[in-house]
């Protein structure tokens, strides 16, 4: 890591993380896996008898839980990455950006970085507090199983494959954010997509959608797939492809 | 004299519009250059180019001796900037935005501090950017321009919505940086303003440069002209005519008249003496910029 892309990188660093925008792509699906847990609670606490349930933290956890994921992280990842560019979109603040003694390209190089990262810590907190549910149910509540199964390379492999899906989406989002200054495009584009991949998931060529792969998530969970599949390879070809495309159209981006 | 800001026939064109047509400026440095225009004349255009924020495919502009195009990056980290309407990021305070700065330039925190006290911002350094007034949005642009203490200052209408006391203390600030050996290029309407800072001006029309020199060579270009009170007005007309002088307006007791010099000035009254005319008073106009740069804008265009 050169100085100035360290410098580069903690000025986006400190400029960006002053966006209300990340706190809702780090703790919203946090603040989801308590409420669902809340609410199983509230759904055992109001049975008279606790029954045991075939593998719970696939049909009682996992389900609820990618069951909301598959509908947010895309469109909170899509407000996230608009976020990192409207900012520069006010007050034609390229015109500050593009006067720093630093790249073009490293600019590009530490906001695509810090996107990035906040799309891995929230995946990883999202993580966490899964398989912290699901211990603090299996303590409070050891009827209803979640001692007996070890699903964790599951669910690690279902929220890294999330990941994936979750980097290739902010990529595209962040060629849209780029190409246009209205919040409209990318964000009506993200939800489009998100309904889009919903009708047509079963299809085959939907493995060349990554607004699939939060889709494929629930299914992953739900069938204890651990696999790579085509689609896992695509979006990283999309991460890639469209990194590329983001590149190209900030670089070629004027402050006027 | 080395100049901070040279271009060698600097043209700009947007589809087959020429937008700057051969442009040489010559800024020298420790000067305060006003670079002046109308409404599309092309000095914001210009102003961009200098920056950077334009593309001169040609490698036509030189800062401090050094290639623009080549050496973009090492340009930027002596020159500070306030183009049109001010930048700063909205969702930061005022102290936020400065420390924005601080991580990429590491001029300390001590720094900021200065340059809140310089803007005369320091009061307002924990509020957001964006609940500022119109003037000290503009403030925090200059404090932002000024931050890294660069060499080089282009400041494209950095008086827009400041008050008088403002106007009065960034004319202040910026005689200051320019004793502090800072080049100053600055493009503003309020020519009043330029003509007391500004000890170089460059004028641009149609893109097109018209005139670039001392303030002192642009004010010495028109001619100063006396007007006199006369109880003979003809009589007066007559004996300076004969003389060679240049009546410009005549009224009934007032006449208009040209000289070029201290030594015309006195054969003028001289000779209105001893020709018996009695002289009640006596007016001197000297041309001010907006004068010249409306004199000048319209033989450009004549």
């Amino acid at each position: 890591m050169t100085n100035t892309f360290y410098r580069a990188f903690s000025s986006e660093q400190y400029k960006l993380s002053k966006n209300k925008e990340i706190f809702g792509v780090l703790l919203l699906p946090v603040l989801l896996i308590f409420l669902i847990d809340g609410y199983i609670i509230y759904e055992i606490s109001k049975s008279d008898v606790v029954n045991s349930i075939p593998n719970p933290w696939k049909v009682l956890l996992g389900r609820y839980v990618f069951q909301f994921f598959y509908l947010l992280y895309p469109v909170l990842v899509a407000i996230f990455v608009y976020a990192c560019c409207e900012v520069e979109y006010k007050n034609n603040n390229y015109k500050i950006l593009f006067t720093i003694p630093i790249s073009k390209s490293e600019i590009f190089f530490s906001k695509v970085l810090f996107i990035v990262l906040i799309v891995l810590f929230s995946i990883i907190l999202s993580y966490s507090a899964f398989l912290l549910n699901g211990y603090f149910l299996s303590l409070i509540y050891p009827e209803i199983g979640f001692q007996n199964y070890d699903y964790r390379e599951v669910i690690f492999y279902t929220f890294f494959k999330l990941f994936v899906t979750l980097s290739a989406i902010s990529m595209i989002q962040l060629s849209i954010s780029l190409a246009f200054k209205s919040s409209i495009y990318p964000i009506g584009f993200s939800m489009f997509m998100l309904v889009f991949s919903v009708i047509v998931a079963q299809k085959k060529f939907s493995d060349f959608i990554p607004y699939t792969g939060s889709y494929n998530a629930l299914t992953n969970i739900m069938s204890e797939n651990t696999s790579f599949a085509r689609l896992d390879y695509n979006n990283i070809v999309m991460l890639i492809l469209f990194l590329l495309i983001s590149y190209y159209l900030f670089k070629r981006k004027r402050a006027i | 004299m080395k100049e901070s800001i040279t271009t060698k026939n600097l043209s700009y064109k947007i589809g087959f519009k020429t937008i700057l047509n051969d442009i040489n400026l010559n800024v020298p440095t420790g000067s305060i250059y006003g670079y002046l225009g109308r409404n599309g004349a092309g000095k914001s255009t210009t102003i961009k180019l200098l920056l950077g924020l334009l593309e001169d495919k040609n490698d036509n502009i030189f800062i401090h001796d050094k290639s623009l195009k080549q050496n973009i990056t090492e340009i930027h980290s002596i020159t500070g900037n306030l183009i049109e309407s001010p930048c700063y990021y909205n969702k930061l305070t005022v102290f936020e935005n400065l420390q924005y700065l601080n991580i990429i330039h590491k001029m300390g925190l001590r720094r900021i501090e200065e340059v809140l006290e310089l803007v005369d911002l320091h009061r307002e350094k924990r509020k957001k950017a964006s609940t500022l007034s119109m003037g000290m949005k503009q403030r925090l642009g200059i404090a932002m321009a000024i931050f890294h203490d660069p060499k080089l200052l282009v400041l494209d209408e950095p008086l827009n919505g400041l008050d008088p006391q403002g106007i009065f203390e960034m004319r202040k600030l910026f005689q200051n940086l320019n004793e502090q050996g800072k080049t100053i290029f600055l493009s503003s309407h309020i020519l009043s303003e330029l003509e007391k800072v500004a000890t170089h001006i460059g004028i641009i029309e149609e893109g097109n440069m018209i005139f670039q020199g001392t303030k002192n060579e642009l004010l010495g270009r028109v001619e100063r002209c006396v007007s006199i009170k006369v109880n003979d007005a003809d009589s007066a007309i007559f004996v300076l005519t004969t003389l060679g002088f240049s009546i410009q307006n005549k009224e009934t007791k007032k006449i208009l008249v040209n000289i070029n010099d201290d030594q015309q000035f006195n054969l003028l009254l001289k000779s209105l003496v001893q020709n018996g005319i009695e002289i009640y008073e006596i007016e001197s106009h000297s041309a001010n910029l907006e004068q010249i740069f409306i004199n000048l804008i319209s033989q450009a265009n004549d």
